[in-house]
């Protein structure tokens, strides 16, 4: 009888003990896998070092992270974090996505824009103090390269994910990191749709680098155990869930998509302008007055007049389809060529096109001679958009331009947002007028 | 009870019940010990050195826990201690973090079963006495001295959501349990309630949430610099409280003393309030009693901590090292205990020397009588006759 009884008790206590045992160390093997190299360049991004903060650290449970800030020529950044899921702690969201920290979270989704790979989870966030929003895509990367919505742990003590979570480190034991990427939408960023190809942009080059970091042993298909997460409720979306939803383009039929710049000579356009958005105004004329050859450049020159007086002019091309930009000058300075000229928009055009450009800066002065700048330059068809204005309402495409030149280290930028509608041209221009932001719109125009 | 304690005892597990009787030899001649079923606890566990005036401490200790010893190294027993080993283990790494870091109000925590141990050892002749009752009036697998398997798995599972979900809470809660099961299964419900002191003190090794210490420390700096802060304006008029987030500063006119958690005492008065806890169990005070030694032992952990901060405000010791902190609150908590216990014996002198010492010496005589059969269980469960008063009394017949 006393046999019976010790043997049933060592057989419970050994089981627990194996089991704690290996469940134990199949816990222990998480957060094993941090990639070491993160893009430093993606297409026209450029990658800065942006660690945790301690707090945020002390917050995950100190795992290994890794934070890059990728800026473009525009100067639009968007955020990446990288954590090893070594604790549950680790998958604890961003203190933003806590009611209480500033932002209010106005729509969430599981998107697939990294397609066969799996879902990720985005959200919408906004800021309660200034209205801007913030959009964050984050996701669950395995080293074999699937990749799942991260499971949404808002609480330390959520314990049904939680299990969710160990289970499937159990189970699986297949090595994962969380990945997480966010950026501003600009309020101008209807929908957000700019700000979704930026960190779209980034989060695929990211996902590529990370999958080609895993661990070759892990290529093999592998199911993972479970959903990680539950969609439930997220389809649903939020008041934002327009910043979400596809579709990302707008389409529109392919004769209204060219012709987006009519440079026929004697074409004009008049704008009214502020400058420094409100303190100075003005009324400024476009003038096509054809093609022209200066110095060792040829191309259609436009002027632009302010209250009548010669005040900057540019330099067009159009080769096949293309339209480039050749030269520009402004009251002030010589008159800047760009060597081969900056290519901005290919016909038909499509919401989404980019064009990156990699030449020189070409100026010549009495003083200094002829001046060569390494330049890089991005163009982009950011979105369809209808503008009113004092000529009429337009469908217009907004094309956003920048030309960066190095001069011995020092940063020359030199960026322009046009509006152009289908067979009209300028409806509408920003740029940038000695330092300040310049807006001009179209009052009247006669375009052939 | 000469020789009793120093023959080991034969195996329960043995399939032979004439072999598995451990007290067999002592009872040669005798008609009551084949009443007795085989059983679990070893007969040599009876304490008799430690009631041996002629002997130390240590040396009495030794000698009991001798038979013990190689009573628990035998098949069955060992069949047990080792996966309970591994848990044990498991349950002390899984909780490491929580308790062993450098100024940890929870340290200890650790120390928690070795102090239940120890309630249990000096409870080891009832537990003994209540397991030979049981086991003279109750078949072997009779409900009163087995218990159901339930607990066993409740806890595994207890302690396998604690491993998953890493709440440090649960592995702790299912280790208990595990322990408090595994007496229960064996031993069945009465060796459990003589058992309860012990195994309701593991209780307080149980994590607390973190939030919760950080209250409780919280709830200390603000006191504690409050009242330090109070006997420093007595003799420095320029002594200032600054509340600062997660802090608080007490300025005074040389320095600044920075109230971290190892200074606020909270480091000092939790362990002393669990170690009078402990001490009132062991020495089985009643509720008042155990709760006026509590409120002194907590007011002197006050008192020592305020004393310290004023040396340090006297010595200008701006920044303490953490491990002076540290061993300062150990000999600290040692001086609160002294202080306790002297307090404890001042109340109880008279409880002490009255009651304590017949207790054991009425139950192992009590004892030593049912195993020489020289009473009738029955009385001694009816309780009409103290079984040591019977024995006495056919002593004198006798002669």
């Amino acid at each position: 009888m006393q046999t019976t009884y010790f043997r049933t008790l060592s057989i419970f206590l050994s089981i627990t003990a194996a089991l704690l045992l290996f469940m134990s160390f199949r816990l222990s093997q998480r957060g094993k896998w941090m990639p070491e190299n993160l893009p430093v360049e993606i297409g026209s991004w450029y990658a800065s070092d942006m660690p945790l903060s301690k707090y945020t650290l002390d917050q995950l449970g100190n795992p290994p992270a890794e934070g890059r800030r990728y800026t473009n020529l525009f100067s639009e950044r968007v955020d990446v974090q990288v954590i090893a899921t070594s604790s549950y702690d680790a998958y604890l969201e961003p203190l933003i996505l806590f009611a209480g920290y500033g932002y209010n979270l106005t729509a969430e989704k599981n998107m697939d824009f990294l397609g066969k790979p799996g879902k990720v989870r985005a959200n919408i966030l906004q800021s309660s103090r200034d209205g801007w929003r913030l959009i964050v895509y984050q996701w669950v990367q395995f080293e074999d390269g699937t990749v799942v919505p991260p499971d949404s742990v808002r609480k330390i003590s959520d314990i049904f994910q939680r299990s969710k979570l160990g289970a499937n480190a159990i189970l699986s034991g297949k090595q994962s990191c969380i990945v997480r990427v966010s950026t501003q939408i600009h309020p101008a960023d209807t929908n957000g749709l700019q700000s979704r190809r930026n960190i779209e942009e980034v989060g695929k080059a990211l996902y590529e680098s990370l999958r080609k970091q895993g661990n070759a042993a892990a290529q093999k298909p592998e199911t993972i155990v479970g959903p990680v997460v539950s969609e439930e409720g997220l389809e649903t979306g939020g008041q934002d869930v327009a910043f979400l939803n596809s579709p990302t383009v707008t389409e529109m039929p392919e004769k209204q998509r060219r012709n987006l710049l009519p440079l026929a000579t004697g074409n004009t356009w008049e704008f009214f302008s502020l400058v420094n958005y409100t303190t100075e105004k003005s009324n400024d004329r476009l003038v096509v007055l054809g093609p022209r050859t200066e110095a060792d450049i040829t191309g259609i020159q436009v002027d632009v007049l302010r209250e009548g007086k010669k005040w900057r002019r540019e330099f067009y091309s159009q080769k096949g389809e293309t339209t480039y930009l050749v030269a520009m000058q402004d009251e002030t300075s010589p008159l800047m060529r760009l060597h081969p000229p900056v290519p901005m928009w290919k016909e038909p055009v499509t919401e989404g096109d980019t064009v990156r450009w990699i030449g020189e800066f070409r100026i010549k002065t009495v003083q200094m001679g002829e001046q060569v700048l390494p330049a890089e330059g991005y163009s982009r068809i950011s979105g369809v958009e209808t503008v009113k204005t004092a000529a009429g309402e337009f469908k217009v495409y907004r094309v956003d331009t920048v030309i960066v030149a190095n001069n011995g280290g020092k940063e020359l930028r030199f960026p322009v947002v046009r509006w152009l509608a289908p067979n009209v041209g300028f409806v509408r221009r920003g740029l940038v007028d000695k330092g300040r932001a310049a807006f001009s719109d179209l009052t009247r125009f006669d375009v052939q | 009870m000469n020789g009793v304690t120093t023959e080991p005892s034969n195996s329960a597990l043995d399939s032979d019940p004439a072999d598995a009787t451990p007290h067999a030899e002592v009872a040669e001649g005798n008609s009551t010990p084949s009443a007795i079923p085989e059983i679990a606890i070893p007969l040599s566990i009876i304490p008799s050195a430690s009631l041996d005036a002629s002997l130390g401490r240590w040396e009495a200790f030794r000698r009991d826990i001798t038979p013990v010893l190689s009573e628990i190294i035998k098949p069955h027993w060992l069949s047990l201690l080792v996966p309970f080993l591994l848990i044990l283990v498991y349950t002390y790494v899984s909780v490491r973090e929580e308790w062993f870091y450098l100024g940890s109000p929870v340290l200890f925590q650790a120390f928690v079963p070795v102090l239940a141990l120890w309630i249990a050892w000096r409870r080891r002749m009832e537990v003994v006495r209540q397991y030979y009752e049981l086991a003279f009036v109750f078949a072997e697998d009779s409900p009163k001295r087995r218990g159901k398997i339930w607990l066993i798995p409740l806890a595994a599972l207890t302690m396998l959501a604690g491993c998953l979900l890493e709440i440090r809470a649960f592995t702790v809660i299912g280790f208990i349990l595990t322990i408090i099961g595994g007496i229960y299964y064996l031993f069945g419900p009465f060796i459990v309630r003589s058992l309860w002191h012990p195994l309701t003190f593991l209780v307080t090794m149980i994590p607390l949430p973190t939030t919760t210490l950080l209250k409780v420390a919280n709830i200390f700096q603000k006191g504690v610099s409050f009242l330090t802060n109070f006997v420093f304006q007595q003799f420095d008029k320029s002594a200032e409280l600054r509340e600062m987030p997660g802090r608080n500063v007490i300025h005074l006119s040389s320095h600044d003393i920075v109230m971290t958690t190892g200074l606020s005492g909270v480091t000092i008065a939790i362990p002393v309030v669990i170690l009078t806890i402990w001490y009132a169990l062991v020495r089985r005070f009643n509720v008042l009693l155990s709760l006026a030694l509590v409120a002194i032992g907590f007011t002197l952990a006050i008192l020592v901590t305020i004393l310290r901060l004023i040396l340090f405000g006297v010595l200008t010791v701006e920044n303490p090292h953490p491990w002076l902190v540290e061993v300062l609150n150990w000999g600290m908590i040692g001086l609160c205990f002294f202080g306790m216990t002297r307090a404890a014996a001042i109340m109880t002198a008279r409880r002490t020397i009255v009651e304590e010492q017949p207790v054991e010496a009425t139950a192992e005589a009590d004892l030593e009588a049912i195993l020489r059969g020289d009473v009738d269980m029955n009385d001694l469960l009816e309780g009409t006759t103290s079984s040591s008063e019977k024995s006495a009394e056919k002593d004198a017949g006798g002669r």
